[in-house]
Order: C-alpha cells, then sequence, then structure tokens
C-alpha cells in the first residue's frame, strides 16, 4: 500500500516543521535563504524562508510586534527550540540555499548584496547553534526552489532553465 | 504605511495618467492593439501577491530599470514567456524566427520605452526628474523576482505596495505588468509633492 505523504510548503517570512514521509518545500528563494533542519534518527525536519539578516534594524521595542521568522538570527534560535521540544534526542544538520543576487545590483549601498549578507548570518547562526552544515547550494544570479524529502534528507534544488540537482 | 483613501486615490491618479502615456506610446510601437488597463494600486501580503496576481512559481521575463533622479525606485516589467512571444511578433512585424535573444532584447527595449514614458508623465506631475537606467533582465522564478526587488529598494515589509498596470492586446488580457516600485519613503515624497 502506498503511503499517504504529503507537501508542506512555507511561504516567505515563515518556517514549518514536518516529519517523514513528507516532504517539506519552499518555492522562489532570490536573495531570501531556505535553511532545512533535520534530525536523521527521528526524521523530523525544519524548514526555514528568512528575508533578512538581522532584526535588530528594525527593533523598536525590543523584538515585540515583529515577525521572527522574517530574519536569520531570530528565525533559526526559535525554530531549532522547536524542533529540540519535538525531538529532544536529535542530533541536528542543516542544508541552505538561496542569497542570490537576482539583478546583480552594484550601487545600492544600503542594500549591498543582501544575499551575501543573508548566507553569512546564516551561517553564523548554524555555528552557535552547533549544527554542522552538510550541504549548501548558495549565490549567483538565480531563483531557487528548494524541496526536502524527509525520508532520507535529499535536497532538490530546482534553478529555472538548468538541470535539476541535489545538495 | 499608512495612507488615508483621498491620498491613495490621488496616487492612483497619477499612477493612471503615467500608464495612460505609457499605453499611448507602446501602441504607437507595435500598431496600436496593446493597451494598458487603468492601474492598480494596493497594498498585499507575498502570500496575498502570489494568490491574486501570479503564483510565486510562475516563470516569467522580468527586466528592471532602475529609475534615476529625484525619487529613488524601480520599474519592473513582467512577462510570460508565450506573451513575450506575442509581442516579440507583434513588434517584429512577423512570428517567424523570434528566437530567445530577440524576446529579451524585445522585452528589454519595450520596458525601456513604457519605462521612459511613463516616469517622464509622473515626473512632470509631480515635478521631478526621473529616468530609467539600463535594464537588466533575467528568466527567473515571479517569487525570486519580485520579493528580491522590493527588498532592493529597501521595502523589507511583510506587506507592500503593488502599483501595477496590466496590458492587454485586442482586448484579451495578456501576462504582462509594469510594476513601480518606489524606494522606502517616496510614496510618502510623491504625496507630499501633490499637496494632499
Amino acid at each position: 500500500m502506498l503511503q499517504n505523504t504529503n507537501e508542506t510548503r512555507v511561504g516567505i517570512s515563515d518556517y514549518k516543521i514536518s516529519y517523514a514521509p513528507n516532504k517539506i518545500m519552499t518555492v522562489g528563494l532570490g536573495s531570501c535563504i531556505g535553511t532545512i533542519v533535520y534530525d536523521p534518527v527521528s526524521k523530523i525536519g525544519g524548514l526555514s524562508h528568512i528575508m533578512l539578516p538581522d532584526s535588530k534594524p528594525f527593533e523598536k521595542n525590543g523584538t515585540s510586534g515583529l515577525n521572527l521568522a522574517k530574519y536569520a538570527n531570530t528565525a533559526l534560535p526559535l525554530m531549532v527550540k522547536e524542533l529540540k521540544q519535538k525531538a529532544p534526542r536529535a542530533k541536528f544538520q542543516a542544508k541552505i540555499s538561496g542569497g542570490a543576487n537576482m539583478f546583480r545590483f552594484k550601487n545600492n549601498l544600503t542594500t549591498a548584496n543582501i544575499g551575501q549578507r543573508n548566507v553569512d548570518a546564516v551561517l553564523n547562526q548554524l555555528a552557535s547553534l552547533q549544527i554542522p552544515l552538510v550541504g549548501q547550494d548558495t549565490g549567483g544570479s538565480n531563483g531557487r526552489t528548494m524541496v526536502v524529502d524527509l525520508n532520507d534528507f535529499s535536497t532538490l534544488i530546482r534553478v529555472v532553465r538548468q538541470e535539476n540537482r541535489y545538495i | 504605511m499608512a495612507y488615508s483613501n483621498i491620498q491613495l486615490d490621488a496616487l492612483k491618479e497619477v499612477m493612471n495618467i503615467g500608464g495612460g502615456k505609457a499605453a499611448t506610446t507602446i501602441s504607437q510601437m507595435v500598431g496600436s492593439v496593446i493597451r494598458m488597463r487603468v492601474p492598480e494600486v494596493n497594498i498585499l501580503s507575498y502570500d496575498e501577491l502570489y494568490q491574486q496576481v501570479m503564483a510565486d512559481d510562475q516563470e516569467v521575463y522580468a527586466v528592471l530599470s532602475s529609475i534615476h533622479g529625484d525619487l529613488k525606485g524601480a520599474m519592473l516589467f513582467v512577462i510570460t514567456d508565450p506573451a513575450a512571444k506575442e509581442i516579440s511578433s507583434l513588434m517584429m512585424g512577423t512570428d517567424q524566427g523570434v528566437t530567445e535573444e530577440i524576446k529579451v532584447s524585445a522585452v528589454s527595449e519595450l520596458t525601456n520605452i513604457v519605462s521612459s514614458s511613463f516616469l517622464t508623465s509622473i515626473g512632470g506631475m509631480l515635478e521631478k526628474k526621473l529616468k530609467p537606467e539600463v535594464p537588466v533582465s533575467s528568466f527567473d522564478m515571479f517569487g525570486a523576482v519580485i520579493s528580491s526587488a522590493y527588498m532592493e529598494f529597501e521595502q523589507f515589509g511583510d506587506e507592500i505596495m503593488v502599483i501595477r498596470n496590466e496590458f492587454t492586446y485586442d482586448s484579451n488580457y495578456l501576462e504582462a505588468s509594469l510594476y513601480f516600485i518606489p524606494e522606502l519613503g517616496v510614496i510618502d515624497k510623491m504625496i507630499k509633492s501633490l499637496g494632499v
């Protein structure tokens, strides 16, 4: 008998958690970053789609009123905390994708290469959460779709007019 | 971002006149079969945008021209592959030999012309000098294109102001839209110039 699997879709500035045999995916990563945090034993995985590296410039009354799933520095600790509650003995691993510079902009200083800054911020967070990075497909000037199979952590990266690849 | 209805109406009117001017230009260029509809000015979340306007995984040609002048921002032209083919054929006067290269250059040229006339027109009303920069084009997913374009102009909100002119061809809906993407604070400046 076929198992019922479903595909959980994560929108921009959001994260979601799911289990095998499901898939979890996010569409249209430009300068944003998709981060999958996965435990191979319990086969639980959380996928985050962050938009910006840091919540601090937007904090007026601390983080109240902010969408914490939007920023690398707040989204990842929150998602990992939730994952740990659901799988206390998990040993997590991570893969990331996105961080493109879609229109190859050069001259806007305030937003200078937001994609690269997002990559750096996510890598910093993963390091401080002590989660090893086992796959990465970032940079360039193309958008990406990321589809993670929670059975085996295989992570499909889809780019328009390029062959599908796995990280 | 909280504007009164009167302010939004004034803004819509400016966009309407700008859009009308651009529509005239494009009609003259391809023989008066392509028109632009009354522009919509809406504040939408990304989810609403992907549900109401275009799906995030829709593949599109996207041509972006930064605005050079007193107001910062960009013009973004978004068109699907079949619509790009149709427009290229109309611009060339034949559907023979419409290659990828021709499509990209036709769509870029169109963006340039439409953006110029749109910006000249709204610049006149706002008493600002506005011109499009050399356009940059890509073929990619709508979601990646639009979110990155807004963020490039410091529009980091969960909701964005969507100012969009839709094109029609022989009164059929053509999957092509011109977005005006203002940098943060530009709408305030525009409303101030309009005195509403």
